[in-house]
C-alpha cells in the first residue's frame, strides 16, 4: 500500500516503493517528490498497477461552471491545440487578442477548481471581475490584502509564491496569465509546488532575454500556439502608426547633463571600462559596491538619464500634443514616479503608480474606462494586462530600452474598436543617451 | 531585515561575512546624529529628512551603513499627510474639473481649474495645491517618532544585516544553549525541516525545507533569518549557514557566527533570564527557588534537544554541572494523547538521567510504568526542591566516586609552589571534591598541607625569611604581609601566616590597623 500526501510544497509518497520521480527523504523517512510530478506518479502507480490512496489533492468543491464567451476561429485553434497537448502549454496570443477568454473556455469545460496567477493588482482585479460575471460565483483572491480560497481564485505571482506551501494542493488547474514571468527562480517555484496536472501560459512574448524560457516548457508545457500582432492587426486589432518626436533639452538641462555624463564617461575612459552589454553593466554595477569612484560614477550617469528622461522639454511638447488630441482617450506612461506626478500636476491628469492606494486606483481605471477621465498618467504598473478598449493614444516619455515593455504599451491600445486608429508617440530626448535607449526598444 | 541593495558583506574565498559596524566611537556618532535629526525632524516633510539624510551620506560615511541605519529608523515614524481635506477627494474632484474643462495645458487654464475645483470643495487655492498629493511618501509630515540609544540601534543594524544576509542561506545549522522550546516551535510554525545531530559540542541542528531535497534553494531563506534573533538571543551559540549570493553564482559560500567573535555586537535581551519565557508559574517559581540555593549546579531552561528517534523531546530544564547533566521535565497538564506520546518518547530516552516531575493531582499514575529508568518525583502546587537535590547530590557523589578512582591510577601533576585543590580540579577536568580527597589520601613531602592547599616547603621557608625581615625593622601589618606572600606567588595569607607560627592582632576591622607577631612557642 502507497500513500501519497502532499507535505508543505511536495508529495511525500509513503510505503515500501518510491517512484521514478522522487527521491529519499531521510529527514523524515520517505520518498519525497516536487508536487509538479503528481499527474506523473499517479500515472505511474497506475501503470505499475500498484495499490496505492491518494491523499495528496484537497480541491475545494466546485460548482457547475458555465460561461457566455463565444471563441472566434483562432482563440478556437489555440484552445484545441491546447487539449492536444493534454492540457499544459503555453498559448502565445498579442495583447487584446483575447487570451483571457480561451482561459475561460478551458475553465468552463474542465470545470475544475482553478487558479489564476497574475503579476499585478490591476489584473487581479480585472479577472476577478471577469470570473464572477462569467461564472456567476464568488471569486477568491490572494494578494493585496486579500487572501480567501473559492473554487475559481485569483492571486498574484508574489502571493502564489509565498503560500504555495498552503495553496499548493488546492487547484486542478493552473494559469498563469503573462507567462514570461514564471521562469524567474523564485516564481518558477510556483509551479513545481503547486499540484495541479492542468496548466495553461498566456502570454505576448514568449521569449525571454535571459533565455528563461527554455525553462516553460518543464513548468507549463511548451508553446502550443502562437500568432504575431501584425497577423491581426486590422482585423482584429486596431491599426496603429508609431511616430517619434525629438525635442532638445532646455539649456540648464544640456548643461547639467553635459556635465554629469561627462564625469560618467571620463570614468569609464579612464579605467578602461567598456560597457556593451548587460552583462558589462551588471559588472559595473557591482563595482561600486567596493569603489567609491565607481559609484560616483554611477551616480553621475543616473543623474544625466533623469535629466533627460524627465526634461522639461518633453513635458512642454505633450502639452503641445495635448492641444491636439485633448478629445481622445490618452494613455501616458513614464519610467519614474517623479515625472508622473509632475505631469498630474501640471495637466492635472489623473495617475496611477505603486503608491497610488489600490481603491483609488481602481476608481480611476474604472473612471478611465467609462469615460469619466480621459487620460491616465503612469510609469511601469500599467505596463501590463490592464484592458481599456477606447484608448487611441499612447505617449512615451520615457521607458527602459525593454522590447517587451514596449510591446506591453503598444498592447495598450490596440483594442479593437470600429473605426479607431492608434497612434504610439514617443517623446526622446534629443543627443542624449535616450536615444540608444529607443532604439534599443524597436529591435 | 533591510533591503538587499543595502547589504554589506566581505567575501574571503568560500567565506562570506556581514561587514558589522562595530561598536566603535565613529559608528556610534553617526549613530546618535541620525536618531538627533530624526527627532528634530518632528513636525516637518519627510521628504526634507529624507533629502538630509542622504546628504549625510556623502560626508564620507558608507552610504550602505547610513541608510540601513535610517531604514530602522524609518520604522519608528509615524506620518500622517498634512492637508485641509482628503487627498485622495481633492484629486477626485480636480481630475473631474479638469475633464470638464478639458487639460489645462497654459497657466492660466490651470488656475481656473483649480479655482473651480477648489470652490466646490470650499478651500483655498493654495490649501488645493498642498492637499493635492500630501499622501505622497515625500510629502507626508513626520508626526512622531520613538527614539532609542545609538548603541541599541547599532546592534539592531548588525542583527538586520545577519538576517539580511540569511535571506540568501539555503540551509541553516545552529548550536545554543537554552530557548530551544521556543526555536523548535519556530522552525514548525515556518514549515521547516530539521535533523539533529550530535557533535562533540552538544547537539547541533541543522535546518532547511521540504523542497531543499530537490535543489540548493532559497525559498526558505527568509524563514532562516527569522530563526536568528531566538538563537542569538541566548549567551552561547553558534550559527553556520550556506549562502547562494546571486543566481548566476554556482558556488556556495559559507557564513559562520558566534557568540563569542559576534554575540555582543547585536541585539539582544539584557539577562538571560529575561530570555527564558516560562509556560507556567509552576516551572518560573521552581527556577528561582533553585537559583538562590547556589548549588553549584548551573539551571537552564530548556537546554537542549533530545533526540528520541526521528523526533526530538526538549527537557524543562536542565543541571550542569562538570561534565554531568541530569534534567528534569515538568508534566502538568495532561490530555490521553499527550501522555501516551510523552511516555513513547520517555521510554526511548536510552542512558539519559532525567527527573520527572508530575502533578500529583492530575492522572500521572500511568508513568510509574515507564520503568526505574526514570525518577518521578509528585508535586501539588510547588516542585519540590528536596528531593532534586537529593538526587543531584547523589550523582555528584557517584561521580566524585569515580573520579577519584581514575586520579588514584594516575600521578597527580603536583609541581607548583602552591597547589589548590580547586585549580587543579579545573586544571584536570574533574570535581572539586574529587581532587581534595584524592590530595587526603596520599603524602607529600615535599609540601605543607594547609587545609586544601598545599605549599611547597622551601617556598614557605622563602616567606618566612622574608618576614622576619620585616618584622625586624619594625611592626608590619595585615596589608603588607598580604603583599610580601602574594609577591612570592602565594595567597591565602592568613594560614600561611598561622602555618609559620604567626598570629594577627586586630584592633577594630581596617586590616592596616593589625599587627603581625610571632607566637609563643608553648
Amino acid at each position: 500500500m502507497v500513500l501519497l500526501r502532499y507535505d508543505k510544497g511536495s508529495l511525500l509518497i509513503q510505503g515500501e516503493v518510491g517512484t521514478p520521480y522522487g527521491q529519499w527523504d531521510h529527514r523524515v523517512g520517505a520518498f519525497r517528490a516536487m508536487a509538479i510530478y503528481y499527474r506523473e506518479v499517479l500515472a505511474y502507480l497506475e501503470r505499475s498497477r500498484m495499490i496505492y490512496r491518494d491523499e495528496a489533492a484537497n480541491p475545494p468543491p466546485v460548482p457547475s461552471l458555465s460561461c457566455r464567451v463565444e471563441l472566434r476561429p483562432y482563440q478556437k485553434t489555440a484552445l484545441d491545440a491546447w487539449f492536444d497537448a493534454g492540457g499544459r502549454g503555453v498559448i502565445v496570443l498579442p495583447t487584446a487578442a483575447g487570451k483571457t477568454f480561451v482561459a475561460l473556455k478551458a475553465i468552463e469545460m474542465l470545470n475544475v477548481a482553478t487558479l489564476v496567477v497574475v503579476p499585478t493588482l490591476d489584473l487581479l482585479d480585472q479577472w476577478r471581475k471577469l470570473l464572477s460575471n462569467q461564472f456567476e460565483t464568488e471569486v477568491g483572491a490572494y494578494g493585496g490584502g486579500d487572501d480567501r480560497l473559492e473554487p475559481l481564485t485569483v492571486s498574484t505571482y508574489d502571493s502564489a509564491y509565498i503560500r504555495a506551501e498552503q495553496l499548493g494542493d488546492r487547484f486542478m488547474f493552473i494559469i498563469f496569465d503573462e507567462v514570461h514571468h514564471l521562469p524567474a527562480p523564485s516564481y518558477s517555484q510556483i509551479a513545481e509546488m503547486y499540484i495541479a496536472p492542468y496548466r495553461m501560459g498566456l502570454t505576448a512574448t514568449y521569449e525571454r532575454e535571459d533565455g528563461g524560457h527554455y525553462d516553460l516548457p518543464r513548468l507549463v508545457g511548451g508553446p502550443v500556439y502562437q500568432l504575431e500582432v501584425d497577423a491581426l492587426a486590422g482585423k482584429h486589432l486596431s491599426p496603429y502608426t508609431h511616430e517619434k518626436i525629438l525635442v532638445d533639452l532646455t539649456p540648464d538641462e544640456q548643461k547639467l547633463y553635459k556635465r554629469e555624463y561627462d564625469f560618467f564617461a571620463n570614468y569609464l575612459r579612464r579605467k578602461r571600462v567598456v560597457l556593451r552589454s548587460p552583462e558589462d553593466f551588471r559588472r559595473f554595477i557591482m563595482r561600486t559596491g567596493s569603489d567609491p569612484e565607481a559609484r560616483e560614477a554611477l551616480l553621475a550617469r543616473n543623474k544625466a538619464l533623469k535629466t533627460a528622461l524627465n526634461s522639461e522639454a518633453k513635458i512642454k511638447g505633450l502639452g503641445e500634443f495635448l492641444d491636439v488630441y485633448g478629445q481622445e482617450k490618452i494613455l501616458i506612461f513614464t519610467r519614474y514616479n517623479q515625472l508622473v506626478y509632475r505631469i498630474s500636476r501640471r495637466f492635472l491628469i489623473p495617475a496611477v503608480t505603486y503608491q497610488t492606494p489600490r481603491e483609488e486606483r481602481k476608481e480611476i481605471l474604472e473612471k478611465f474606462k467609462a469615460g469619466e477621465y480621459r487620460a491616465v498618467v503612469t510609469s511601469q504598473v500599467l505596463d501590463e494586462g490592464v484592458d481599456v478598449p477606447d484608448a487611441s493614444i499612447g505617449f512615451i516619455l520615457s521607458g527602459t530600452g525593454s522590447s517587451r515593455e514596449y510591446i506591453q504599451r503598444l498592447g495598450r491600445i490596440l483594442r479593437k474598436r470600429r473605426g479607431k486608429q492608434a497612434k504610439l508617440i514617443e517623446i526622446v530626448a534629443r543627443e542624449t543617451v535616450e536615444t540608444r535607449i529607443s532604439q534599443r526598444r524597436h529591435r | 531585515m533591510l533591503p538587499s541593495s543595502l547589504l554589506f558583506t566581505r567575501r574571503r574565498r568560500d567565506k562570506i561575512i556581514p561587514v558589522y559596524a562595530h561598536l566603535n566611537q565613529e559608528n556610534l556618532e553617526v549613530a546618535g546624529l541620525l536618531i538627533q535629526t530624526y527627532g528634530d525632524y518632528v513636525g516637518k516633510r519627510k521628504g526634507e529628512l529624507n533629502e538630509v539624510v542622504s546628504g549625510l551620506e556623502d560626508t564620507g560615511y558608507d552610504y550602505r551603513y547610513v541608510r540601513g541605519l535610517s531604514t530602522l529608523l524609518d520604522r519608528r515614524c509615524r506620518l500622517k499627510p498634512k492637508s485641509a481635506i482628503y487627498p485622495i477627494k481633492a484629486r477626485r474632484i480636480v481630475f473631474k474639473t479638469s475633464h470638464e474643462k478639458g487639460f489645462p495645458t497654459t497657466p492660466e487654464a490651470r488656475r481656473a481649474v483649480l479655482n473651480q475645483a477648489a470652490g466646490e470643495l470650499e478651500i483655498t487655492i493654495e490649501e488645493l495645491e498642498e492637499s493635492l498629493y500630501a499622501d505622497l511618501e515625500d510629502e507626508l509630515i513626520l508626526e512622531d517618532f520613538e527614539p532609542l540609544n545609538p548603541e541599541a540601534l547599532v546592534k539592531q543594524y548588525n542583527l538586520s544585516l545577519s538576517q539580511t544576509l540569511l535571506f540568501y542561506s539555503t540551509e541553516l545549522a545552529f548550536t545554543t544553549i537554552g530557548n530551544w522550546q521556543r526555536i523548535f516551535r519556530q522552525i514548525k510554525w515556518l514549515g521547516l525541516i530539521y535533523t539533529i545531530m550530535r557533535s562533540n559540542s552538544g547537539y547541533e541542528v541543522r535546518v532547511d525545507g521540504p523542497a531543499s531535497l530537490f535543489k540548493l534553494n532559497r525559498r526558505y531563506g527568509t524563514s532562516l533569518a527569522k530563526l536568528l534573533p531566538a538563537i542569538v538571543q541566548n549567551r552561547k551559540w553558534r550559527v553556520k549557514a550556506k549562502i547562494l549570493r546571486r543566481k548566476g553564482d554556482r558556488r556556495l559560500l559559507d557564513l559562520e557566527l558566534n557568540s563569542e567573535k559576534h554575540g555582543g555586537i547585536m541585539q539582544t535581551i539584557e539577562t538571560p533570564e529575561k530570555a527564558e519565557i516560562y509556560d507556567s508559574q509552576v516551572e518560573h517559581d521552581f527556577a528561582k527557588r533553585f537559583r538562590v540555593l547556589k548549588t553549584g549546579w548551573t539551571l537552564t531552561r530548556e537546554p537542549e534537544p533530545i533526540p528520541v528517534g526521528r523526533r526530538v523531546m526538549i527537557p524543562d530544564f536542565g543541571f550542569r554541572k562538570n561534565n554531568m547533566m541530569v534534567y528534569l521535565e515538568v508534566a502538568g497538564f495532561w490530555t490521553p494523547r499527550y501522555l501516551k506520546e510523552k511516555i513513547r518518547k520517555l521510554q526511548q530516552l536510552g542512558d539519559i538521567d532525567m527527573i520527572v516531575a508530575a502533578n500529583r493531582d492530575l492522572a500521572c499514575q500511568k508513568l510509574d510504568k515507564i520503568g526505574e529508568k526514570l525518577n518521578v518525583i509528585y508535586y501539588k502546587r510547588r516542585i519540590p526542591l528536596r528531593p532534586i537535590l537529593v538526587h543531584l547530590k547523589a550523582r555528584e557523589k557517584r561521580l566524585v566516586r569515580e573520579q577519584k578512582r581514575r586520579l588514584r591510577a594516575e600521578p597527580l601533576p603536583i609541581q607548583k609552589s602552591f597547589v589548590d585543590a580547586r585549580e587543579l580540579a579545573t586544571e584536570l577536568g574533574v570535581l572539586e571534591e574529587a581532587v581534595k580527597q584524592a590530595l587526603m589520601e596520599r603524602e607529600f613531602p615535599e609540601y605543607t598541607r594547609m587545609g586544601d592547599l598545599l605549599v611547597k616547603k622551601t617556598k614557605l621557608k622563602e616567606i618566612q625569611e622574608k618576614l622576619e625581615n620585616r618584622l625586624n625593622s619594625g611592626d608590619l601589618d595585615l596589608v603588607e604581609a598580604s603583599r610580601i606572600v602574594e609577591d612570592a606567588g602565594g595567597r591565602r595569607t592568613s594560614n600561611i601566616l598561622d602555618a609559620l607560627g604567626y598570629s594577627i592582632e586586630w584592633r577594630g576591622i581596617d586590616p592596616h590597623s593589625t599587627k603581625i607577631r610571632r607566637k609563643e612557642k608553648i
